[in-house]
């Protein structure tokens, strides 16, 4: 029946394959995409509907809805609700604060903040954790040794309260580390803090997969061929890792989102006056019964972009690995404690 | 089982000093201005610069520095600067809020996780199942800062159900204590539900296909004592061990962002205002402690569990 196109495809347009037969995961990847083209248009939204930028206050301005005058901000300090186009699009979900701001402009602004990190941060943890893990795989020993029990440590640590401290230490003083110089209130200190203490969650298991691989033949034929260890890690290990890489990257952006969002909310994240949608619900928990959707909308956009990110990094999963020998655990792993409070749970399902 | 002790107790204390080391690399090394500006925080005066510098001695080497910041932390004299109070003081008072809603919360998850498991397992495949699937996936997906807002503008200010938290002290009114308490254990525990049920009901699963559980079946043992006596105690162990470490990650994630948004006055919320101030001396105190206990519950949880299962201290695992 349809072994026969099978024998002839690679396997990754097999992948590709399973996946697109996941209707849910397609869907949820539509809606990724979706909030990846609603926060890239920020700019366009900004400059010609709302005509202000995400920082810009408006306290003691007045709009005109419908041929009628209004305060952005009333003399009790109240913000402006949703004007929908009432405004010809400014002011679309009201105003922020006292300050009154645009709360179109700074959620679309704040969600290109908050994928920013968040997949910035995923991608230096996941690099990093796989140069570990391919040196700590491949050499063992002392090296194996230094590098495994460091991550042991990492792991065990509650990782959002030192996170906490970090972010807020950096906030305070700015960041020094050799070469690396962040200035305080740069978006690159939690970028920083994110990718330190998620490195862990993908090195781990990245490198048990490294050492089951490099016992492999083809690994001892390339040694035989007088490959040296750059090459035998890079070209012939790495490129068994991919599928794996993958389904942990896109995991791991869910992930680091949640935590940035934790951190901004706390304040240890981004600073003001920049928004993401971590402080915007900082900002809207204060004005929660006047104007509840100030709170709720980030609120709403971190779930559905973490939710589709998760679902589609399972079905990755599902379509890279069809055997499914580690789903489990991964996947409730990062699910688990809404990323951020994740202890140990993977090493004891 | 004392030999594995020994090493447990020893690792743990490695994981102290590590911890140990690394909030005091955090705050006194990695920050890129001098350290007595950043304890002192955001538009400190110099004056208070200087007598913090004195106070810290950061002319001295990083080892005499490590030491007076943890002979500061543990002996309860870290202030915080603006105005100057004890650190040890405030955390003591947030202890009761903190514990009140993380105990609660661990009770109602763990409850609620393994009934909705159990449920979910002995109908697998069923429409309850299904349901229930459904809404342990709803409840992992929502985060606490979603959840939090939206119970508080329906239930609290809407129709005005739960009162707008506060901490009502236990021996106080235990009635308002839990009436306060209600919507906060529940934003705490919801995501906890739904890992924990989608937990045991895999376990469960496994579990019924072991050779004894058809042993147990083919003696004539009711349904009921099969699931509950064989299949639902041998699910237990691994969820119970999930637990301990669990609890220990929610009280020092989760737990404080739940304390800020209900306002409730625990070691949360009296962190989060030390961030939103850039105060960092409580900040370095809350990490400590905080991490210790961490780290002290997951070691005895590990003890707990290589004490229920012989195969974990017996086991290549005993390092860990």
């Amino acid at each position: 029946m349809s072994t026969e196109p099978s024998a002839e495809r690679g396997p990754w347009s097999l992948a590709l394959r399973r996946f697109l037969r996941n209707r849910l995961a397609v869907a949820f990847l539509g809606l990724f995409v979706l909030i990846v083209v609603f926060v890239m248009a920020a700019p366009l939204w900004a400059n010609h509907v709302a005509d202000t930028g995400p920082n810009e206050e408006h306290t003691v301005e007045q709009i005109t809805v419908d041929g009628e005058k209004k305060d952005v901000v009333s003399v009790e300090g109240k913000p402006i609700g949703p004007q929908w186009f009432g405004a010809g699009g400014k002011f679309f979900l009201g105003a922020d604060s006292r300050l009154g701001r645009d709360e179109m402009v700074r959620l679309m602004y704040g969600g290109r903040t908050s994928l920013q990190i968040g997949i910035t941060a995923a991608l230096i943890a996941t690099i990093a954790a796989v140069i570990l893990a391919l040196l700590a795989g491949y050499f063992r020993g002392w090296v194996d040794g230094l590098i495994a029990r460091t991550l042991d440590v990492i792991w065990s640590l509650p990782v959002f309260l030192i996170g906490l401290s970090l972010g807020i230490a950096l906030a305070v003083g700015g960041l020094k580390l050799g070469p690396l110089e962040i200035s305080s209130g740069s978006n690159w200190n939690p970028i920083f803090v994110i990718s330190i203490f998620t490195v862990p969650y993908i090195a781990r298991p990245i490198r048990g997969q490294v050492l089951a691989l490099s016992e492999k033949e083809f690994v001892e034929a390339a040694v035989a061929q007088g490959a040296g260890p750059v090459r035998v890690m890079f070209s012939e290990i790495l490129p068994n890792l991919a599928s794996t890489i993958i389904v942990f990257f896109t995991l791991m952006i869910a992930n680091s989102m949640l935590f940035e969002a934790g951190l901004s909310f706390l304040g240890a994240g981004v600073q003001p006056p920049n928004s993401s949608w971590g402080t915007m619900i900082t900002v809207g928990v204060e004005l929660l019964n006047i104007q509840p959707l100030l709170a709720i909308l980030p609120g709403v956009m971190i779930m559905l972009t973490v939710l589709s990110l998760n679902i589609v990094g399972d079905a990755l999963r599902d379509a890279l690995d069809p055997r499914g020998k580690a789903r489990l655990d991964a996947s409730l792993e990062f699910e688990a404690q809404g990323g951020i409070a994740t202890g140990q749970q993977g090493a004891t399902i | 089982m004392a030999r594995f002790v020994v090493r447990r107790l020893v690792a743990m204390v490695g994981v102290l000093f590590a911890v140990s080391v690394i909030v005091f690399v955090v705050f006194m090394v990695l920050p890129k201005q001098n350290p007595a500006q950043t304890l002192a925080g955001k538009n400190a005066t110099p004056v208070l610069v200087e007598s913090i510098e004195e106070e810290w001695g950061f002319n001295d080497s990083l080892v005499v520095q490590y030491g007076t910041m943890m002979k500061k932390v543990f002996t309860g004299e870290l202030t915080s600067y603006k105005p100057r109070i004890p650190v040890d003081d405030q955390i003591k008072e947030g202890i009761p809020a903190t514990f009140s809603l993380t105990i609660g919360a661990a009770i109602i998850w763990l409850f609620f996780g393994l009934l909705l498991g159990y449920l979910s397992a002995i109908r697998a495949g069923g429409w309850l199942d299904r349901i229930l699937t459904g809404v342990s996936i709803a409840g992992v997906s929502i985060p606490v800062f979603l959840l939090a807002p939206v119970l508080l503008y329906f239930l609290t200010y809407k129709i005005e159900l739960f009162p707008n938290a506060q901490y009502v002290d236990f021996t106080e009114d235990p009635y308002e204590w839990a009436r306060h308490l209600i919507l906060p254990w529940f934003t705490l525990a919801v995501l906890s539900i739904g890992f924990y049920s989608r937990v045991l009901r895999s376990n469960m699963l496994d579990v019924m296909n072991e050779d004894y559980v058809r042993t147990a079946r083919a003696k004539g043992l009711s349904e009921r004592r099969v699931m509950i006596r064989h299949v639902l105690r041998n699910s237990l162990i691994p969820v119970i061990t999930l637990f301990g470490l669990d609890f220990g990650a929610t009280i020092a994630g989760t737990a404080i962002i739940t304390e800020v948004l209900y306002s409730l006055d625990g070691i949360g919320l009296y962190a989060a205002e030390a961030v939103r101030k850039f105060e960092l001396p409580p900040i370095m105190g809350v990490a400590l402690y905080g991490a210790f206990f961490v780290v002290f519950v997951n070691a005895l949880v590990d003890i707990a569990y290589a004490y229920l299962d012989p195969r974990v201290r017996l086991g290549e695992s005993a390092s860990e």
